[in-house]
C-alpha cells in the first residue's frame, strides 16, 4: 500500500518511518560497532553499544526532526508591505493550510 | 344592340347598316307588293278582280268595237278575249267598184287608219300587240291588201310580281339579280342580233320589192300609154309576176322582222317586269334599239305599201285603161259584132273602117265632150282632190308626223329612261358613299360618344369600386389588425409560455443536476471498495448544472461554480460516511497525539501523550446544554479531548459543519493529524453547500417557472 495521502495516517507512517529508521541506524550502528569492535575495539562491546545507541540517537533524532518538521517556521520569503491592502504573499507556504500565522 | 355593335367594328358596322338598308329598301318594297294583304284582304282583292274582269268581258262582248277598244287597250287581252268569245271577226273588204279616183280616195282612207293602227305606236309601259304575218298579198290588184290584223301576239305574259320570300330574297337577291341579268342581257343580245339579221334582210327585200314595184309600175305605165305591145305586156307580167314574189317576200321578210322584233319585245317588257332585272341597263339599250328596229320594220312596210299604192294605182291605172279597152271593144264589138278586133283580117272593110271611124269620132266627140265637161269639173275636181290630197297628206303628214313624234317620243323616253338609269346609279352610287361616309361618321361618332360613355363610367365605377374596395380592405384590414393583435398577443404569451416552459424545463432541468450532485454527495461510490474509489469526480454534475442553468448565463449559478475547490470538481468530494468512518481514526490518532501543542514536542511528549490517551475517557455523551443553545464557548478553554469529543458527537449527530467547526479549534499535532480529515471535511461541507445553493436556487427557478 502506498503511502497514504491521509494526514491521519501521516503519523503513523512518521513513526514507521522513524522505527524503521531507527532500527536500520541501530543495526546499522550495531553492525558498524561490530565492526568496529571486531576490527579495530578488539571485540568490545561498547562499539556496538555505541553504535546502536548512536544508531538509536541518531533515529530517534531524526524521528524528533520529522515530528517537529511541521511546527518548523520556514520563511524563505516574507514581504511585509505597510500600503492598506496588506496582502502578504509569502511563497513556499503552501503545506500550511491552516497555519494563520501566515 | 347598341352594345353589340359597339363591339363591331365600324366598317363591319356599316356594312351591316348598309345590307341591311338595301336589304330593307328591297324588302320593303317587295313586301309592298307581296304582302297585300291578309286573309281578308286577298279575298277582297280577288272579288274585285273577277267582277272587273267579268265587265271587260262583257263589255268587249257587246260589239267588236268595244272588243278591239279593249284588245287595244289590255295587253293580252285578245287572247282571252278569243278564248271566250271566239275569233275577232274581219271587216269584210271592200271590192265595189266605184269610181277610179274615189276608190283611190277610199283605200287610202282605209288604209289610214289601218296605218295608224299599224304605225309603231307603243310606248313602252303599254305594249300594244303588232301586227304579226300579213295575210298572203292576193294577186289581184283590185283587191286592196288589208291588213288582217290577227292579232295572235302571244299574250304577254303577265309578269306576276314575284312572290318571292323575304329570306330567299334576302339570300339570293345579289346572285340571282346578277344571274338574271346576265341572262337577260345575253338573251336581249340574241335577239337584237336576230331581229338586226332579219330586218335587215326584210329590209333589203323591202327595197327590192319596191323597186321591182316601181319598175313594174313603170313599165306598166309604159305599156298601157304606149303602144299596146303583148311583148310589153309579157314584160310587165313577168314583172307583175317578179313584183308580186318579191312582195311576198319582202312580206314575210318583214313578217319574219315583226316576229323577231316582237319576240324582243317580248324579252324586254319580260326584263323590265322582272323585279330582279328591272335596272339592268341593257334594257334601256334594247329598248332603244328595239324602237329602231320597230321603225325600221315599219318603214319597211310602209315602203312596200308605199309600192304597193304606186302599183295599185298603176294596177288601177291599167284596170280603168283595161276598162276602157273592154268597153271599147264591146261598143265596137256592139257596133261591129262580128269583128273582133285584131283577131281576124288584117284589113278591115270600108264599111267597117266608116263605122269605125265613124264611132271613133262620135267616140271623139263623146270624149271630148267628157274631156271638156271633164275639164271643167276638172277644176272643182282638182281643187276637191287636190283639198283631200291635202288633208290625206296633212293626215298622212300629221300620221307620219306622229309615227315621227312617236318615234321621237320613244327614242326621248329611252333617252329619259338612260338618263334616268344612269342618274340613279351615278346618284345611288354617291348615295352609297354617302351612306358609307354617314355610317362611318355615324359610327366613329358612336364609338366616340361610346369611349367616352365607357370612360365616364369607367372612372365612375371605379371610384365606385374604389370606394368598395378601400372600405372592404379597411374593414379587412382592421379585422386583420385584430387577428394579428390576437396573433401577436397568443405569440407573446405562447413566446411567455415557452419561456416559462423553457425556464421550467431548465430549471427543472437544473434541479435535476444540483440533485444530482447531491445525490453525488451523499451517495456517491456506493458499493465501492475503499473511500478512495468512492470519490467521483464532480466534472459532470458541474458541467450539467452549468449546461442546465443556461451555460455561463446564470451569474449565481456560476459563483457558486467558481466557489466550487478545483479538488472537488476534478477528483471528488467524499461523501459523509467515508468522512465519518475516517474520523474514527482521526479522533484516535488525535487523542494519542494530544499532548503535542503548536510547538511541536518531543518524542517522549508524544509517548506520554500515547499514554494519557489510553488513559482519558470519553467525555460526554451529550453536550453540554450551553453548546447546544449555541450560546458563546470559550474556545479556549476546551481541550483537544473535549473538542474531539464534541465533535464526534455532532458527526454523530450528522453535524459535520458543527463537527469541523469544533476539528477546527484543534491545535497543534492534532490539528495536523485532522488537517487531512478537516480539509475533506470542509471541501465535503462547500460542496454540499454549493450543492444546497444550487438546489435552493433551482428550486426558486422552478417554483418561478411554475
Amino acid at each position: 500500500m502506498a503511502t497514504s495521502s491521509r494526514s491521519e495516517d501521516l503519523l503513523g507512517q512518521k513513526w514507521d518511518r522513524c522505527v524503521a529508521d531507527t532500527l536500520i541506524k541501530i543495526g546499522g550502528g550495531l553492525t558498524l560497532g561490530v565492526v568496529f569492535s571486531a576490527i579495530v575495539f578488539k571485540r568490545r562491546p561498547w562499539p556496538l553499544i555505541f553504535g546502536m545507541g548512536a544508531g538509536m540517537g541518531m533515529g530517534y533524532s531524526n524521528c524528533q526532526h520529522e515530528f517537529n518538521e511541521p511546527f518548523l517556521v520556514k520563511a524563505d520569503k516574507i514581504l511585509c508591505s505597510f500600503v492598506f491592502q496588506v496582502k502578504p504573499k509569502s511563497q513556499g507556504n503552501s503545506e500550511q493550510p491552516a497555519a494563520e500565522a501566515n | 344592340m347598341l352594345r353589340i355593335s359597339t363591339r363591331l367594328r365600324p366598317h363591319v358596322t356599316s356594312r351591316v347598316v348598309r345590307g341591311r338598308g338595301g336589304g330593307g329598301v328591297g324588302r320593303r318594297f317587295q313586301s309592298s307588293q307581296s304582302g297585300r294583304g291578309g286573309v281578308g284582304n286577298g279575298l277582297l282583292v280577288v272579288a274585285g278582280s273577277s267582277t272587273f274582269v267579268a265587265g271587260l268581258v262583257g263589255y268587249a262582248a257587246w260589239s267588236d268595237d268595244n272588243r278591239r277598244k279593249v284588245e287595244r287597250g289590255i295587253p293580252g287581252s285578245s287572247y282571252v278575249l278569243s278564248g271566250l268569245l271566239g275569233p275577232l271577226a274581219e271587216k269584210p273588204p271592200v271590192t265595189e267598184e266605184q269610181g277610179l279616183l274615189k276608190k283611190k280616195l277610199d283605200r287610202e282612207k282605209k288604209k289610214k287608219p289601218k296605218e295608224v293602227e299599224s304605225a309603231p305606236a307603243p310606248a313602252v309601259e303599254e305594249v300594244k300587240p303588232e301586227s304579226a304575218p300579213l295575210q298572203e298579198v292576193t294577186p289581184d290588184p283590185a283587191v286592196p291588201v288589208d291588213a288582217a290584223e290577227v292579232t295572235t301576239s302571244p299574250p304577254v305574259p303577265e309578269e306576276k310580281p314575284a312572290v318571292i320570300s323575304l329570306e330567299e330574297r334576302l339570300a339570293s337577291s345579289e346572285v340571282s339579280q346578277d344571274v338574271e341579268n346576265a341572262a337577260l342581257s345575253q338573251a336581249l343580245q340574241d335577239l337584237a342580233y336576230q331581229a338586226q339579221k332579219e330586218l335587215t334582210g326584210a329590209l333589203s327585200a323591202a327595197e327590192d320589192a319596191a323597186r321591182v314595184v316601181q319598175q313594174h309600175a313603170e313599165k306598166a305605165y309604159q305599156a298601157i300609154d304606149g303602144a299596146q305591145d303583148k311583148e310589153q305586156f309579157e314584160a310587165v307580167a313577168e314583172l307583175a309576176v317578179e313584183r308580186n314574189r318579191l312582195v311576198e317576200d319582202a312580206h314575210k321578210r318583214i313578217a319574219a322582222a315583226g316576229e323577231a322584233v316582237e319576240k324582243f319585245r317580248e324579252q324586254v317588257s319580260e326584263g323590265q317586269q322582272s323585279g330582279l332585272t328591272k335596272e339592268n341597263p341593257a334594257l334601256i339599250a334594247a329598248e332603244e334599239t328595239l324602237v329602231e328596229m320597230k321603225y325600221a320594220v315599219d318603214k319597211a312596210r310602209g315602203m312596200i305599201l308605199e309600192a304597193e299604192r304606186d302599183s295599185k294605182v298603176v294596177s288601177s291605172y291599167k284596170a280603168l285603161v283595161e276598162a276602157g279597152r273592154e268597153q271599147f271593144e264591146a261598143e265596137v264589138r256592139s257596133l261591129l259584132p262580128e269583128v273582133k278586133l285584131g283577131e281576124t283580117s288584117d284589113k278591115l272593110t270600108q264599111d267597117e273602117l266608116n263605122l269605125l271611124l265613124a264611132h271613133a269620132h262620135r267616140k271623139v266627140l263623146h270624149m271630148q265632150t267628157q274631156l271638156a265637161r271633164l275639164q271643167t269639173m276638172e277644176h272643182d275636181r282638182f281643187k276637191e282632190a287636190l283639198a283631200r290630197q291635202r288633208s290625206e297628206d296633212s293626215q298622212l303628214l300629221e300620221a307620219k308626223v306622229e309615227t315621227e313624234l312617236d318615234r321621237q317620243r320613244q327614242q326621248l323616253d329611252v333617252e329619259y329612261k338612260k338618263r334616268v338609269m344612269d342618274m340613279k346609279e351615278e346618284l345611288e352610287g354617291e348615295l352609297r358613299s354617302q351612306l358609307k361616309r354617314q355610317a362611318a361618321a355615324h359610327s366613329d361618332h358612336l364609338a366616340d360618344v361610346l369611349y367616352v360613355q365607357e370612360k365616364d363610367l369607367e372612372n365612375k365605377w371605379s371610384s365606385i369600386l374604389q370606394d368598395k374596395v378601400q372600405s372592404e380592405k379597411d374593414t379587412y384590414l382592421s379585422s386583420l389588425a385584430k387577428i394579428q393583435g390576437q396573433l401577436h398577443g397568443l405569440q407573446s404569451a405562447l413566446a411567455m409560455r415557452a419561456d416559462v416552459d423553457k425556464a421550467a424545463l431548465s430549471a427543472r432541468e437544473l434541479w435535476l443536476a444540483c440533485e444530482s450532485l447531491r445525490n453525488a454527495l451523499r451517495n456517491s461510490g456506493e458499493g465501492a471498495p475503499s473511500w478512495e474509489e468512492q470519490l467521483k469526480p464532480l466534472q459532470d454534475h458541474i458541467s450539467a448544472i452549468r449546461k442546465a442553468s443556461g451555460g455561463d448565463s446564470n451569474p449565481y449559478v456560476e459563483a457558486v461554480l467558481a466557489s466550487l475547490g478545483e479538488d472537488a470538481v476534478g477528483r471528488g468530494v467524499y461523501p459523509e460516511e467515508a468522512l465519518r468512518e475516517r474520523f474514527i481514526k482521526v479522533e484516535r490518532v488525535c487523542k494519542r497525539v494530544a499532548m503535542i501543542g503548536d510547538n511541536g514536542g518531543s518524542l517522549l511528549r508524544y509517548l506520554l501523550s500515547y499514554i494519557q490517551s489510553f488513559l482519558v475517557l470519553d467525555a460526554f455523551e451529550y453536550l453540554p446544554g450551553s453548546e447546544v443553545r449555541n450560546e458563546e464557548v470559550a474556545v479556549d478553554s476546551l481541550s483537544i479531548y473535549d473538542i474531539l469529543a464534541r465533535a464526534r458527537y455532532c458527526l454523530e449527530k450528522d453535524d459535520l459543519c458543527m463537527s469541523v467547526r469544533y476539528m477546527n479549534l484543534l491545535r497543534g499535532e492534532a490539528r495536523n493529524v485532522a488537517s487531512g480529515w478537516l480539509k475533506e471535511a470542509r471541501l465535503t461541507l462547500e460542496t454540499r453547500q454549493a450543492a444546497y445553493a444550487l438546489l435552493a436556487h433551482a428550486a426558486a427557478t422552478a417554483v418561478q417557472a411554475l
